[in-house]
């Protein structure tokens, strides 16, 4: 398990006090949630790149995403921005 | 002085490489002039130019495509006189499809698809399309955040304390995913007015149950209770509310009861949808 630290000031503790009944499970929904949305947008494009390359499929969310990972089906947004980068300095 | 020469070739000294005019002279034309049969072609004539066209018929013709570069912004500027500059986008036959203009007395930028069959699409992402407007008019977005969902699993009135989210665990529609039926909360993608609504078949005996949208959790925004409604006595009696919220993004919505306990029929007798208004 991962542990992504946030640092804010005390106002906008305050700030996020006033938008949710729990500034915590807000900041949990909105980690959770984008990251729920991508897993269902990795799966999509890993079963599209099986069923057209006859690939077996891995069973299971977590090794499905491990798989796209490592069929290079998908990539990290860093490394996909910063080779975008690269090739338009080029 | 005037002088001439008349000859029908002219080369370098050596038999080949450049011919080249000295520093300070000008070479002028008043002829036509022609670069390798339709590389650059001036008409003189008809005062035209053309590049990649052996007869140019309009003042610049281009055979092939055109890339500006620089460092301004602007890499290509239209001006004219008139009330309209455009571009307009001719088919193989002839026919103007389109066109993308600025009326200038009107202060209107258009984009016109000109053939009556025709239609505009405006896509991100690629080629996805994210804004349609058909022949006849027809605004679609086929990517605009919506859900429609439902409970599945319990098929009984259930007995709900206050607070409780109402476990909406089955979304028929869900474009962009934005519900989640894990904890049942549409999560906003984007800043903006969404429209929420939710239905019950109840069987409160007795009447105390108040359901209203929570956002981030809380039953009040600025002191607002969005959509609030009691539900009605009596085995299939209907309760329901609606409300246009502002949302930020990661902003989350679900459905509870603000107070007293609930008995509503939980499957798919009830709903709760959501889409992004503007």
């Amino acid at each position: 398990m991962a542990e992504i630290k946030v640092t804010v000031s005390d106002t906008q503790v305050k700030c996020l006090e006033y938008a949710a009944y729990s500034v915590q499970d807000w900041c949990d929904n909105a980690i959770h949630n984008r990251a729920r949305i991508a897993q269902e947008d990795i799966i999509a494009k890993l079963v599209t790149h099986c069923n057209a390359n006859s690939i077996a499929l891995a069973v299971g969310t977590e090794a499905q995403v491990a798989q796209a990972f490592e069929l290079k089906v998908v990539d990290t947004a860093k490394n996909t921005s910063d080779a975008a980068q690269t090739q338009e300095e080029e | 002085m005037s002088s001439k020469i008349k000859v029908d070739t002219i080369e370098n000294v050596a038999g080949s490489g450049n011919v080249s005019l000295g520093s300070g002279h000008n070479l002028v034309v008043p002829g036509d002039l022609t670069v390798d049969t339709s590389t650059l072609k001036v008409d003189s004539s008809n005062n035209r130019v053309g590049i990649g066209i052996a007869s140019p018929t309009h003042p610049l013709s281009v055979n092939g495509q055109i890339k500006s570069t620089g460092s301004n912004g602007e890499t290509v500027q239209l001006q004219t006189s008139s009330q309209y500059t455009g571009i307009s986008f001719i088919g193989s036959d002839g026919t103007r499809d389109a066109i993308i203009d600025y009326d200038h007395t009107g202060g209107v930028m258009g984009i016109k698809a000109h053939t009556s069959a025709h239609r505009i699409s405006m896509t991100t992402g690629g080629y996805t399309e994210r804004l349609g407007i058909s022949a006849d008019g027809y605004v679609t977005k086929p990517n605009q955040p919506y859900f429609a969902a439902h409970m599945t699993g319990n098929s009984v009135y259930q007995s709900r304390s206050a607070n409780h989210v109402f476990d909406f665990n089955t979304a028929i529609y869900n474009v962009g995913s934005h519900f989640d039926t894990s904890n049942h909360r549409f999560v906003a993608p984007v800043d903006g007015k969404y429209l929420f609504t939710v239905s019950f078949i109840t069987n409160d005996s007795t009447p105390t149950a108040r359901i209203t949208f929570y956002v981030n959790g809380a039953s009040q925004v600025n002191s607002l209770q969005f959509g609030i409604s009691g539900s009605n006595t009596g085995g299939g009696g209907a309760t329901g509310t609606s409300a246009i919220i502002q949302l930020s993004a990661s902003d989350y919505v679900d459905v509870r009861s603000q107070a007293g306990t609930s008995q509503f029929y939980e499957d798919n007798h009830s709903s709760f949808t959501g889409i992004l208004l503007a």
